[in-house]
């Protein structure tokens, strides 16, 4: 069911890309439930002009549970962990319906980035602890800083 | 009843009642005097002995008969000049009691001794035999026992306390009592007392005290701390008997507004819930397009229905397998809601949003497709929704609105449901202000499903019909006949490549679907459950004190 589904949502995105999911493919042949992304930085913000390579683990029992995206390209976001590419985004766990595919996943990642997060479920507290003393000059810089310094270019 | 723990001797002078009438009682000083204290006294009788009131005497030796024989044979552990009777004013003038001193020896001697002593002014006898330098043998000892009665008779024959010492001590004691048995200036030091204002005419003696148990008090003290510790442990067990019953009232107000549909335990994320068997099967199953029930009449799973439907003929079916008979069914309520035949809505999706696969609608030869539709009016393939409703959750999972009936309640109603509910009752007043003011911008993952939810119905809309996200179109759609929608929904694209893992026929696939999805169910239980995560979140110490204070 997972791998049927994953192949109608690759068609649907390779017969109608979004704006916001510049590659989505297997990461090998072999295995479906293994996923490469590349999203782009939303436009106006401190990430534009990155792209961002994710990758998606989907599970078995997909679409009844979320997939697994984590960040490969360190993304400097209060919800996204520096290191280890982890977001903190209630559609992942909790809030997951069948409903949701992997575009439309993406697209909500791509929102959190636009939107600046919640610093008040951090993962990176450097960047929380700016947005929250209200040093919002500061928080974009230090975004601006390590989007040139890893996403761009690539 | 503490028995004694230490005595202590100090000289006393007091009045001669000769030369004046005042009986006055002075203590001197250990330095020109005899003082002497020790903790090695063992108590042999506590007749009339009291630890408020101790003994307390001029130390003296009982006088026995003339002629007694016991006179010689005690002599040797008395010397000449020891303080007796004597030695000291008429008892009637005394200002103070008397303690009695005498070696414990032969039956008939200490008999003739205890004998000796007045009942009157005497506080207390103290006797020395056998034992250490300084530990006198224990009070069970037999060097106490009087001839062939029994210890404890002769004890409760005399109605006086008595005491044992070692004999070294008793000796120091008496040859110091015969140095203060004589005249003023006779004594220790007396030239120094007379001096210092004393009529040479008073008396210097040795007065004995002896005192109770120093440990006494401190009973007193662990009773203290026992009753403190008792009040404290009963001020816990009732408020914890308080917050029981407290939550037990919480729980079943919270019971209450579940089944009055005040709370929606799964949409506020406080339980996931689960839809059982029969509710599903009370759920309309009808043919995609034509609206004609399906011919299902039990609550057999729902999936083997569905397969029996829709190809009768199917060769690998079981053949043991038999019809499923109307009698089955339990309440006959749900049976005759059942039979009405029922009408489809005209909203009709074009797809499955859990597997993507389009409906098709009978016409010809072909069968329609089956589809499930909820309470929300969305439809699903039964075999893709039955599995998530049973398994995963009971959200619609396009408009997340509760498939369960108004008023259900699950069975168990837990603490940490209270708590959480309780939680989001806090939280979601502020939450709402600072939304409506906030806007959408910058308050992060908690609002963003219905954004993302949103999206995916634009993305949807790209090359579908749009599909309804929270219910709020369906006046637009209704306007759509449902014939324009089949056509729109003809699949362009996608199935001119056949994926491999596909099986090629439409009967077979959905078996193989059905397999799977229960294979892959039984692994991987998913969304998590807010509550089983808070219960692995939460550490045990906490659980502890959860339990003992809900």
């Amino acid at each position: 069911m997972a791998a049927k589904r994953l192949i109608k949502e690759l068609d649907a995105y390779h017969s109608d890309p979004s704006p916001a999911v510049a590659i989505l493919q297997p990461a090998d042949d072999g295995d479906l439930l293994h996923l490469t992304a590349v999203l782009l930085g939303p436009q106006e913000t401190a990430y534009e002009g990155g792209t961002f390579t994710l990758t998606l683990a989907v599970p078995p029992n997909y679409p009844a549970a979320p997939p697994d995206i984590r960040f490969r390209t360190p993304c400097c976001h209060p919800n996204v962990n520096f290191k280890t590419g982890e977001i903190c985004l209630d559609l992942l766990k909790g809030s997951w319906t069948p409903a949701y595919g992997l575009i439309s996943t993406l697209e909500a990642v791509q929102q959190l980035l636009s939107a600046g997060g919640n610093p008040d479920s951090p993962y990176n507290l450097d960047v929380a602890r700016l947005m929250r003393e209200g040093d919002l000059v500061g928080a974009e810089a230090l975004v601006r800083f390590y989007t040139r310094l890893y996403a761009w270019g690539r | 009843m503490g028995p004694a723990s230490d005595y202590e001797i100090v000289t006393e002078v007091f009045t001669n009642p000769e030369w004046t009438t005042q009986r006055t009682i002075w203590t001197l000083s250990p330095n020109i005097s005899f003082y002497y204290d020790s903790s090695y006294i063992v108590t042999l009788s506590d007749q009339l002995y009291s630890p408020n009131d101790p003994p307390t005497g001029l130390l003296y030796v009982p006088d026995l008969k003339a002629g007694d024989p016991c006179i010689n044979l005690t002599a040797p552990y008395l010397p000449t000049h020891v303080t007796r009777l004597a030695n000291l004013p008429p008892t009637s003038d005394l200002p103070t009691y008397l303690i009695a001193i005498a070696p414990w020896t032969t039956t008939e001697c200490n008999t003739h001794y205890l004998d000796a002593i007045p009942l009157e002014n005497v506080k207390g006898f103290l006797v020395f035999q056998g034992g250490g330098v300084f530990q006198p043998p224990t009070a069970d000892d037999n060097v106490w026992n009087l001839g062939n009665t029994s210890a404890d008779e002769w004890k409760s024959q005399y109605t006086f306390p008595v005491f044992a010492i070692s004999p070294e001590q008793a000796e120091n004691i008496l040859n110091v009592s015969a140095q203060y048995s004589g005249n003023l200036t006779d004594v220790p030091n007396g030239h120094l007392l007379t001096e210092s204002g004393f009529d040479s005419r008073d008396y210097a003696r040795l007065s004995l005290t002896i005192n109770p148990s120093k440990s006494h008090p401190l009973p007193s003290l662990w009773i203290f701390v026992l009753v403190v510790l008792g009040i404290l442990l009963a001020i816990i067990f009732l408020t914890s008997v308080f917050l029981h019953l407290l939550q037990a009232r919480r729980r079943n107000s919270l019971r209450r507004r579940v089944a009055n549909g005040e709370v929606d335990l799964e949409a506020l994320g406080i339980k996931r819930l689960t839809v059982p068997q029969d509710i599903l099967d009370e759920m309309p199953l009808y043919t995609y397009g034509s609206g004609e029930p399906a011919k299902q009449e039990s609550t057999t799973a729902i999936t083997t229905v569905v397969e029996e439907s829709v190809v009768p003929n199917k060769l690998d079916s079981p053949p043991s397998s038999p019809p499923t008979s109307p009698s089955v069914s339990p309440a006959p309520a749900r049976r005759a809601r059942r039979a009405k035949p029922h009408v489809p809505t005209t909203l009709q999706q074009p797809t499955c949003a859990i597997c993507l696969d389009d409906f098709v609608a009978a016409h010809g030869g072909t069968q329609g497709t089956i589809v499930r539709e909820l309470p929300c009016q969305h439809i699903f393939h039964p075999e893709c929704v039955d599995n998530f409703l049973r398994e995963s959750s009971s959200l619609c999972p396009m408009c997340k609105k509760t498939a369960l009936p108004t008023g259900y309640c699950p069975r168990n109603i837990t603490n940490a449901m209270v708590r959480r509910e309780r939680m989001v009752r806090r939280i979601r007043p502020r939450a709402e202000a600072s939304g409506e003011e906030g806007g959408d911008g910058a308050d992060g993952g908690r609002r963003r499903p219905t954004n993302a939810l949103a999206r995916l119905s634009t993305w949807r809309s790209s090359n579908r019909l749009p599909s309804s996200t929270q219910g709020a179109d369906p006046v637009e759609l209704t306007e759509r006949p449902p014939a324009a929608t089949l056509t729109t929904a003809q699949p362009t694209d996608g199935i001119s490549t056949p994926p491999p893992v596909q099986p090629p026929s439409n009967s077979r696939r959905r078996e193989w679907a059905r397999r799977r999805a229960e294979a892959m169910l039984g692994r991987n239980q998913a969304p998590a459950d807010p509550e089983a995560e808070e219960e692995r979140a939460t550490p045990g110490w906490r659980k502890a004190l959860r339990s003992l204070f809900p």
